[in-house]
């Protein structure tokens, strides 16, 4: 399987505690990376394009506020079992790093 | 409105495949992350999605168009002449409506031309065929341009 890339990986770990409007997710994201992550709306969007077709992210519902309808996105079982294939690669890298480093840090 | 704000609802109005309730989220998304940030940057990333998905969307349709077209050429390659030049010519009528059928005649028409060879009338082959091709190319862009103003 080919490693998520980083913006990609965050979007779907931002919609993992529930459902989230565009402006939401960059949101989520910039919090979730402390400030690292700043998705740019075009971004996002070739993103979200990408992962609606792959069936990993669905649309929701539309949120109706003060301003316009926004549409939110959801993360579907197979986006779920995405995600945790991308931790545990994540996880089996960083302990192979790790007990590399330990030795030489000794 | 701002000129960057038309510019957010001009580029998302040509966003290939996108629907009007998708391209109305996508302007109040860019429209809030450019208040919060750069509206430049913003419009920069709309405009190279637009240029991916559009680049994406057009090589995958000429793809299943050029397959068809040799398909197609294969199959007219014995065919009487009147048959073998109304094919081609009825993709290319097909194609205003959809680039994919101009594609093909235009690869119907480079392969009549190969597996024709140099023979006699090469010239006339050669201008032909070329005329064909263009035809159907500019058939082809003119469809597609079409298709991604939806």
């Amino acid at each position: 399987m080919t490693a998520l890339r980083e913006p990609t990986f965050l979007i779907l770990v931002a919609l993992a505690s529930g459902p989230l409007h565009g402006y939401g997710i960059i949101k989520e994201v910039e919090s979730l990376s402390d400030g690292r992550v700043r998705l740019r709306a075009g971004t996002l969007y070739g993103a979200l394009d990408r992962l609606e077709a792959e069936e990993h992210i669905s649309f929701e519902g539309e949120e109706a506020g003060d301003g316009p309808t926004r549409r939110r996105y959801k993360l579907t079982k197979a986006g779920r079992s995405l995600l945790d294939s991308e931790m545990r690669r994540m996880e089996a890298n960083l302990g192979a790093a790790r007990s590399k480093l330990r030795p030489a840090q000794t | 409105m701002s000129p960057l704000d038309a510019a957010v609802v001009f580029v998302a109005d040509r966003l290939p495949g996108f629907d009007d309730d998708r391209r109305e989220d996508v302007v109040a998304t860019t429209r809030e992350a450019a208040a919060a940030g750069s509206a430049l940057a913003e419009v920069g990333s709309l405009v190279a999605l637009w240029l991916r998905l559009r680049a994406q969307r057009t090589s995958h349709l000429l793809l299943r168009g050029a397959a068809l077209g040799l398909v197609l050429a294969v199959a007219v390659s014995a065919a009487p002449f009147p048959v073998a030049v109304a094919v081609p010519v009825a993709l290319v009528a097909c194609g205003w409506l959809d680039p994919r059928y101009a594609a093909a005649a235009g690869v119907i028409w480079a392969w009549r031309f190969v597996a024709g060879g140099f023979g006699d009338y090469a010239f006339l082959r050669l201008l032909a065929m070329a005329i064909g091709v263009l035809v159907a190319v500019t058939v082809a862009q003119a469809s597609w341009r079409r298709l991604a103003l939806r």
